[in-house]
């Protein structure tokens, strides 16, 4: 049986359901060096800032348990040097779909880098980093409320024809309800999960691993975190595409993302562990489904086996 | 291409037989790797990215690899040296493989050392572990005749006081100090090295960061130059994840490049460069 890997976000096709997560990719260049990049779904920049940022002070990131805590800053050169020196390289790639990852202080800011990457030639979407503190509202995250994230999706969506995915926060009490308000003021797909807020504490010293506190915890400890929201949003939000992200070092990892609803997934902190993953991924994937008697990832897409209770589309919770 | 992205672009990703990883000093091992074309490559004061496969006695891996700063390199024999202590848990896991297993590394990577300027003495100025890296400058500037050099070694006691024999051998002079004076000068190996060099020293420093500090301000107040090779937890070590950072002074405040990464802009700096606190 022939294997086709492609998959649909919304309008946008990828040549398979593998990408690369913002900030652990770079712009693509350093990667190349080892493999073939153009096999990759889809490439997810590191997070693009109006201004150029320095980023936190050192440490900023430390080992846990399976997985790392990383308090970067958002450390970039900035969306002029971006298009300048960074794009040039992205945009020759044939095979992956280009995803430009956005971050600002208030959503203005949001807007103002969609607009200047509209003439931009290259680019087939933007993922809303919504993590980031919201200078106007007293530091509070946009992914974290509702209202926030749909404002900023919203306005975004006015502004471009590209496709606009919504990256979630799980530092939430309720992702659904964050995730229906990006689907419904016009995302195209929503990437979920974020890291998780966490520390690391040296406990001979009595103060914490990394410089800024608190980081974002990545890596397969937070995967059975990942799929339970994955699971969760697909359940509320059936038809919206969705992206899986939480510690995928496997091509069973994606298949478990998969039967829990996403479309596609990212891989993140695995490329610095093993930096041919995602090939691996892709090849062990075309295993998986041929061994399952399936053409196309599509066809595991929220196949997840579950009581009849839990079958359907719950009610939205009231209040 | 700029030089730091030539050298890197040269990098390789190998899984490479373990020739030998033998106890050296009271939890110091050393590990060489048949590695051909990372051995062709390797330059004084890069490092190698280690994948620290395996698990601890309480069932515990390493997720992310462990930089490890060559020690060694031998472009005739093929093979690639690192000299580590065990300090944590993937330096505990790598401490367990044995003659004939495979590792898998990234490498070599980053910065290198930059030999002295002419007619300038190089004084290597090695702490504890970091004394090894130092060791591959030494055979690779004891190559040419024209360059001096002389050896400071200090560690906390004798027993951490490594390579110095392997020193001796290249015929450098070799001054020792360590911190309760059970070797050589009781004292820091700074202060040591201080109290010897010459009007036109090159300092060339590893060690831990204090003694890094005050080195540098040694080389400021004399005003000599002087590398540091710096340690920093690190992610990629691919110059990607932008975890290994540190602050420098030769850049403005708020610009991106502020903070620049230990892996590809570093391990080496010149010690001006770097902002100390």
């Amino acid at each position: 049986m022939a294997i086709d890997l492609s998959v649909r976000l919304g309008k946008l096709k990828l040549q398979n359901p593998v990408m690369v997560a913002s900030g652990t990719f770079g712009y693509g260049e350093e990667y190349a060096r080892l493999y073939d990049i153009s096999r990759l779904g889809a490439i997810v920049t590191k997070s693009i800032s109006l201004k150029p940022r320095s980023g936190n002070p050192a440490p900023r990131i430390y080992e846990t348990a399976s997985g790392m805590i990383n308090a970067i800053g958002l450390q970039n050169v900035g969306v002029e040097a971006f298009v300048k020196n960074k794009l040039p390289f992205l945009r020759k790639l044939k095979g992956p779909r280009i995803i430009v990852n956005l971050v600002g202080e208030r959503i203005s800011d949001y807007v103002e880098l969609a607009r200047r990457l509209e003439d931009a030639v290259g680019i087939d979407g933007y993922e809303l980093n919504l993590s980031c503190p919201n200078c106007e509202r007293g530091g509070i995250e946009f992914g974290v409320n509702p209202a926030l994230t749909a404002e900023a999706v919203s306005k975004i969506r006015k502004v471009t024809r590209r496709t606009v995915i919504a990256k979630l926060s799980p530092n939430v009490t309720d992702i659904t309800a964050i995730a229906r308000a990006a689907a419904e003021s016009g995302a195209d797909a929503l990437s979920l999960i974020n890291t998780l807020l966490a520390i690391a504490v040296d406990a001979g010293r009595w103060k914490p691993r990394i410089a800024t506190v608190t980081g974002g915890l990545s890596g397969p400890a937070v995967k059975p975190v990942a799929l339970r929201m994955v699971w969760q949003v697909h359940r509320a939000l059936p038809k919206t595409p969705l992206i899986g992200i939480g510690g995928i070092m496997t091509a069973e990892d994606v298949a478990e993302f998969l039967l829990c609803g996403a479309t596609a997934v990212q891989v993140g902190t695995a490329n610095y562990i093993n930096p041919k993953a995602p090939l691996e991924i892709l090849s062990g994937l075309r295993d998986y489904l041929r061994q399952k008697k399936l053409s196309n990832p599509a066809g595991l897409v929220g196949k997840l086996e579950v009581p009849a209770q839990l079958r359907g589309v719950p009610r939205a919770v009231a209040g | 291409m700029s030089g730091v992205a030539a050298l890197q672009a040269g990098m390789v990703q190998d899984r490479a037989p373990v020739l030998f990883n033998r106890e050296i000093a009271a939890d110091h091992f050393q590990m060489r790797l048949k590695a051909p074309a990372a051995a062709r490559r390797a330059r004084p004061g890069q490092f190698v990215h280690v994948l620290c496969d395996g698990t601890d006695s309480c069932g515990r891996s390493p997720l992310l690899r462990r930089p490890l700063s060559l020690s060694d390199a031998d472009p005739r024999r093929g093979t690639i040296d690192f000299i580590y202590k065990v300090v944590g848990l993937g330096t505990e896991v790598l401490a367990h493989i044995r003659a004939g297993e495979k590792v898998d590394f990234l490498g070599p990577l980053g910065h290198p050392f930059t030999p002295p300027a002419r007619n300038h003495v190089a004084c290597l100025v090695g702490g504890g572990v970091g004394i090894p890296p130092l060791y591959f400058l030494a055979k690779s500037l004891a190559s040419h005749p024209a360059v001096e050099v002389r050896v400071f070694l200090g560690a906390r006691t004798k027993k951490w006081v490594i390579c110095a024999d392997d020193f001796r051998k290249l015929n450098l002079p070799v001054y020792v100090a360590t911190d309760d004076g059970s070797l050589g000068y009781s004292g820091s190996v700074v202060d040591l090295a201080a109290k010897q060099l010459p009007a036109n020293a090159a300092l060339y420093v590893c060690g831990p960061t204090p003694m890094m500090t005050v080195a540098a301000r040694l080389a400021d107040k004399r005003g000599i130059p002087a590398q540091v090779s710096l340690e920093e937890r690190m992610g990629c070590a691919m110059g990607v994840c932008m975890g290994c950072v540190v602050e420098v002074t030769t850049k403005p405040i708020g610009s991106h490049a502020r903070f620049q990464r230990v892996c590809t802009e570093g391990p080496v700096f010149e010690a001006e460069e770097i902002l100390w606190r």
